[in-house]
C-alpha cells in the first residue's frame, strides 16, 4: 500500500528571528522520502509546506498545514483496513515543547506573546496512530523544545474515525526537552544540526530504528562541536522500524594524518571484530591517507599489534583522524 | 566473550552501550559488568545535562580482563557536576572562598523575623570572569505572596561574588521567589520546618537576549539541616563532611529536572544501586530532602517493601513534620490513605504535586487555597513545584466585546485560537475552548451555546463529583485541580455572557443534552452549532 509524507519547513517568522536553514531541510528530507532507495513513497502521496511557497510572510499558519492533515485522514482505507503504510510527517522550524514528552512546531504567524500559533505535531501523530490509520507512524521534528509556560495549547484538531487496527510510531525530536535545536553552516549551506544527521542516517544504507536513533545522536555530537543537543527518539519497539531498505552502504571519506613518531611505521586498518580490513594498510607518513569506509567503529593498528587508536565513521562528510 | 565493566560512580548516571553497527547492545542506569562479544564498542553516559562518549576496544587479550569506564571525576573519584550546593570536592564551579563565607553566615546568629525554624539563602557567581549583579527582586514572600524578606537586606560581598542571608521564622510554608527574562518572577515552595535550617542555595545565568543576570530555579539546590551543625565544626571540616550527602542529592535533583516526575521506564533501576539510594533513605536524618528524593525514587518502582516506605515515611513525618511532599509520599502507602488535602501548600518537588494528582485526584475536586491559586501558572521546567508569581491581566476590554459581537452577528468564520486571542483568554481558557470546541478549521463559532454550556458545567460542579462527567477528563488531561478549571470555565462563561447578553431579550438556541458518552470516550468531543 502506498505511504505518505507531510513535509513542513518554515524559514520565515515576521514576529520572530528567522531561520535559515528549515526550508532546506524539508526540502532534503523530501527528496529523501521520494527517493525509492530512501522513503519510497510516491511523489503525488508527499505533501511539502514550506514558508517560501507563500506570498504572505505569516504563512503557512495552522489552517494550511491542519488542512494537509484533514486531507490525508479523510482518505479511504484499503483492503487491509489501514489507509496507508507508512505516515512519514517532518516539521523543521521554531518550536516550543509543552511537556516533557511533547514538541510543537510555531506556525509563520507565531509571536512570543501569541505562542497558541503552533502545531502540536506529536500530538496530531498519536491521534494518527491512536486510531489504526497507518501501519506505523513517523514524525521527525528539527525544531527547539523551548519551554513555554504561558500559551494556549492546540490539540489536534480533527476527528478521525477508528480503523481499530494496531499502528506502531517512532518519534525523533532534534534535541532534549528544554533544549534548543540549532543550525550550522555546512559546506557553505545553513542546515539544522538534526536534520544533517538524520539524513546522513537515512543515507547511509538500510538502517533501523536503533541504528538510527545511535546514528543521529554520534553524527551530531560532532556537528554540535561542544554545544549541547541532544536528540530524543521514542518508539515501542525501535528495530520494527526499517529505512532505506534497498540503499547500498555510504562510504564515508577518511583522511588518516599521522603524527612524525608514525612515519615508516606499517598501519592496517581493522573491522570493529579486530579482523584486518583487505587492502586498508599503508606505510604512515607525511602525507595523508585517504580511504573510504561505511559508516561504523575500526580501529587501527600495526600488522598483529593491538589497536593504537579507534575511531568512529559516520556522516557523509570527509572526516580527519589525527593518529598521534 | 570479554566482561565490558562500567563504572559510573552514580545510580543516576545513564549508560548505553552501542556495538559497531550502532545497534545498542545494553541500556541501563548506573554501573553494570556485560559479558559481551570482542569487538569495538560505545560507551555513552549521561546525567542531566552532562554527557560523555567514549569507544573502548575489548579484545581477546582482555579475555580475562575488564574495562573501566567513567565520566570526567574529581580527586575523589566522584563524578565532577555543575551545581549551585556547596560541594567543593565534587563541583567544577564551588571555591573556598564561597564556602567559607556562607559558614561563617550559617554559623552566626540569624535576623530574627519570627521564631522556630530558619532559613538560609546564598547566591554566588562561580565565574571568575563576571562580576555579581547586585541581587534584585529576590525574595521569601509569605504564602499570601507579600514580601517577607529580601535579598537586597542581606550580606553583599561584591568583591569574591556573593549575597546572603539567614533569618529566622516563623514555620510554615513560604516561596522564594526570582526574577525571570520575561519581567515576571517565578516562584518555588520553601518549608520552614520547625527545628530545621531549610538552606537555598543559587547560582545566576546571563539570560541570552537581555544579557542581564537571573537565576534559574530549577538549578536551585534546597536542603534542610540541623541549625546546630554548623556550631559543632570547624571550617575545614565543614568542607568535607556532608559532601556526599550533597553529592547524591543533587544528582537526584539533576534526574528529577531531565525526567519530571521519575516514573518513565528510561529511569528504572536495578539492584546493584540499591545501596546508594538507601544510603541515601538512612542519611536523610541529618538531611530530609534525601529522603523525600530517594522515597520518590524507590516507592514508585517498588524497589523498597510496603513496610520500609511505611517506616521511611513515618520517620520523615517525625523529622520534618506533614509537609505537602511527605503527605504526597504517604499516598503511597495503600493502607494508611490520607484524608484531608495533601496539598493545602504548594510541595517542593513537581514530583509531589504529580503524585498527588495521580493517587487522589478526588482531593483536586475540592477547594484547596494557595495550590488552586497556582496550579494554572505552572512553570514545567523544573525539579521543583514552580509557577509564576505575576500573571498578566485576562481582562477582557470593551473594544473586544465589540470586535467579538460583530463576528458573532456576521457568522463569520473564526478559529478556536484565534478566538481565545480575541478574548484575551487565559491559557487555560484557551486549552479549555480547544477541548471543548476546536474543530480544526475556522468556522461559525456557537457563541450562546458555548455561554449555555459553560454555565450548565458551573451547574454541574454543585454537583456531587461523581454525578459530574466532566472532573475526571478534564483533570487527568489538563493536570489541573478542579477547583482551578472551574474558575476558569466560570470566567469563560462571564466573557460569553458579556458578548451575549444582548440576544438574551430573544428566545436563545434549545440547549442539547449532553452525550452521556463523553466520560466514558475521556478525551475531545467537540461541539457545534447545528
Amino acid at each position: 500500500m502506498p505511504d505518505h509524507a507531510i513535509v513542513i519547513g518554515i524559514n520565515r517568522y515576521p514576529y520572530l528571528q528567522s531561520l535559515q536553514g528549515a526550508v532546506s531541510d524539508a526540502h532534503d528530507f523530501h527528496s529523501w522520502v521520494v527517493d525509492p532507495n530512501g522513503g519510497s513513497v510516491p511523489a503525488g502521496n508527499a505533501t511539502v509546506i514550506v514558508s517560501t511557497d507563500y506570498q504572505e510572510d505569516y504563512r503557512p499558519m495552522t489552517g494550511d498545514i491542519d488542512q494537509a492533515f484533514r486531507q490525508l485522514v479523510s482518505l479511504p482505507v484499503n483492503s487491509n483496513g489501514y489507509v496507508g503504510d507508512r505516515l512519514y510527517v517532518y516539521t523543521s522550524g521554531h518550536g516550543i515543547a509543552p511537556d516533557a514528552d511533547d514538541s510543537a512546531l510555531l506556525t509563520a504567524d507565531a509571536a512570543t506573546d501569541c505562542l497558541g500559533n503552533h502545531v502540536a505535531a506529536r500530538a496530531y501523530s498519536n491521534t494518527i496512530r491512536t486510531n489504526g490509520l497507518f501501519e506505523q507512524v513517523i514524525l521527525f521534528m528539527d525544531c527547539c523544545r523551548d519551554t513555554a509556560d504561558d500559551f494556549p495549547r492546540r490539540p489536534a484538531p480533527f476527528s478521525i474515525r477508528s480503523t481499530g487496527l494496531k499502528s506502531e510510531s517512532y518519534f525523533g525530536f532534534a534535541t532534549d526537552w528544554d533544549s534548543k535545536a540549532r543550525e550550522t553552516q555546512i559546506n557553505g549551506q545553513t542546515r539544522g544540526l538534526f536534520t544533517t544527521a538524520l539524513m546522513a542516517g537515512l543515507r547511509s544504507g538500510a538502517i533501523d530504528g536503533d541504528q538510527l536513533d545511535n546514528y543521529v545522536k554520534s553524527y551530531i555530537r560532532t556537528l554540535a562541536n561542544g554545544n549541547n543537543q541532544d536528540p530524543k527518539f521514542f518508539s515501542s519497539a525501535k528495530t520494527n522500524f526499517h529505512f532505506s531498505v534497498s540503499a547500498p552502504p555510504f562510504q564515508v571519506p577518511i583522511e588518516l594524518v599521522f603524527s612524525a613518531g608514525r612515519f615508516g611505521t606499517t598501519m592496517q586498518i581493522y573491522d570493529s571484530t579486530f579482523t584486518p580490513i583487505r587492502g586498508m594498510s599503508t606505510v604512515a607518513s607525511s602525507t595523508p591517507w585517504n580511504v573510504q569506509l561505511p559508516c561504523g567503529l575500526y580501529g587501527l593498528a600495526t600488522p598483529g599489534g593491538p589497536p593504537i587508536q579507534l575511531f568512529q565513521v559516520v556522516g557523509h562528510y570527509q572526516q580527519i583522524i589525527r593518529v598521534a | 566473550m570479554i566482561t565490558l565493566s562500567i563504572k559510573t560512580d552514580s545510580p543516576f548516571t545513564e549508560v548505553e552501550v552501542v556495538d559497531q553497527h550502532f545497534r545498542t547492545v545494553w541500556t541501563g542506569i548506573g554501573s553494570a559488568d556485560l559479558p559481551l562479544p570482542i569487538g569495538i564498542y560505545k560507551v555513552r553516559l549521561g546525567t542531566g545535562a552532562d554527557a560523555h562518549e567514549e569507544l573502548v576496544a575489548a579484545t581477546a587479550e582482555m579475555s580475562h580482563e575488564t574495562v573501566g569506564v567513567s565520566p570526567r571525576k574529581a580527586s575523589s573519584g566522584k563524578q565532577l557536576l555543575s551545581s549551585a550546593a556547596p560541594m567543593i570536592m565534587f563541583c567544577s564551579t564551588s571555591h573556598e572562598y564561597h564556602h567559607y563565607p556562607s559558614f561563617k553566615i550559617l554559623n552566626g546568629d540569624p535576623i530574627a523575623r519570627g521564631s522556630g525554624s530558619r532559613i538560609f539563602l546564598f547566591l554566588r557567581q562561580p565565574d571568575e570572569s563576571k562580576s555579581l549583579v547586585p541581587p534584585q527582586g529576590i525574595s521569601l514572600l509569605t504564602p499570601t505572596g507579600r514580601e517577607f524578606y529580601s535579598l537586597e537586606l542581606g550580606t553583599t560581598d561584591f568583591e569574591n561574588r556573593y549575597s546572603a542571608f539567614h533569618i529566622e521564622v516563623d514555620p510554615g510554608t513560604y516561596a522564594l521567589s526570582v526574577p525571570a527574562p520575561d519581567g515576571g518572577s517565578v516562584c518555588i515552595a520553601v518549608p520552614a520546618i520547625r527545628g530545621w535550617c531549610t538552606q537555598l542555595y543559587l547560582v545566576p545565568y546571563m539570560a541570552p537576549v537581555q544579557f542581564e543576570s537571573f537565576v534559574d530555579v530549577s538549578q536551585i539546590s534546597m536542603f534542610m539541616r540541623d541549625p546546630s551543625f554548623e556550631k559543632h565544626v570547624s571550617e575545614d571540616d565543614y568542607n568535607t563532611m556532608f559532601q556526599e550527602q550533597l553529592y547524591w542529592l543533587e544528582m537526584a535533583r539533576k534526574l528529577f529536572a531531565r525526567f519530571g516526575t521519575v516514573a518513565s521506564p528510561e529511569t528504572l533501576f536495578i539492584e546493584e544501586q540499591l545501596p546508594e539510594l538507601n544510603s541515601m533513605l538512612q542519611n536523610k536524618f541529618g538531611n530530609p530532602m534525601l529522603g523525600i528524593f530517594a522515597a520518590h525514587l524507590l516507592a514508585p518502582q517498588k524497589l523498597i517493601s510496603q513496610w520500609l516506605l511505611s517506616e521511611v515515611i513515618g520517620n520523615l513525618r517525625g523529622l520534618v513534620g506533614d509537609i505537602p511532599d511527605v503527605a504526597a509520599l504517604q499516598l503511597l502507602n495503600p493502607e494508611s490513605r490520607e484524608s484531608r488535602d495533601v496539598l493545602d501548600a504548594p510541595p517542593i518537588l513537581k514530583a509531589s504535586y504529580d503524585l498527588a494528582l495521580n493517587k487522589q485526584p478526588s482531593d483536586m475536586s475540592s477547594g484547596n487555597g494557595w495550590i488552586t491559586d497556582v496550579a494554572d501558572r505552572q512553570v514545567i521546567a523544573s525539579p521543583y513545584f514552580a509557577w509564576r508569581k505575576i500573571a498578566r491581566s485576562y481582562e477582557l476590554d470593551d473594544a473586544a466585546i465589540k470586535a467579538a459581537r460583530a463576528i458573532m452577528e456576521s457568522r463569520a468564520a473564526i478559529s478556536v485560537s484565534n478566538l481565545a486571542g480575541l478574548l484575551n483568554c487565559h491559557p487555560v481558557e484557551s486549552w479549555l475552548l480547544a477541548w471543548f470546541f476546536d474543530i480544526g478549521a475556522p468556522e461559525p463559532f456557537p457563541w450562546e451555546f458555548a455561554e449555555q454550556m459553560f454555565a450548565r458545567v458551573v451547574e454541574l460542579s454543585a454537583t456531587a463529583p461523581e454525578a459530574n462527567p466532566y472532573i475526571e477528563p478534564l483533570v487527568k488531561e489538563s493536570r489541573l485541580p478542579w477547583p482551578t478549571l472551574i474558575t476558569h470555565i466560570d470566567r469563560l462563561r462571564s466573557r460569553f455572557l458579556k458578548i451575549t447578553h444582548i440576544r438574551k431579550q430573544q428566545p436563545s438556541t434549545p440547549m442539547p443534552s449532553f452525550p452521556a458518552q463523553r466520560a466514558s470516550l475521556g478525551h475531545h468531543i467537540r461541539y457545534r452549532q447545528a
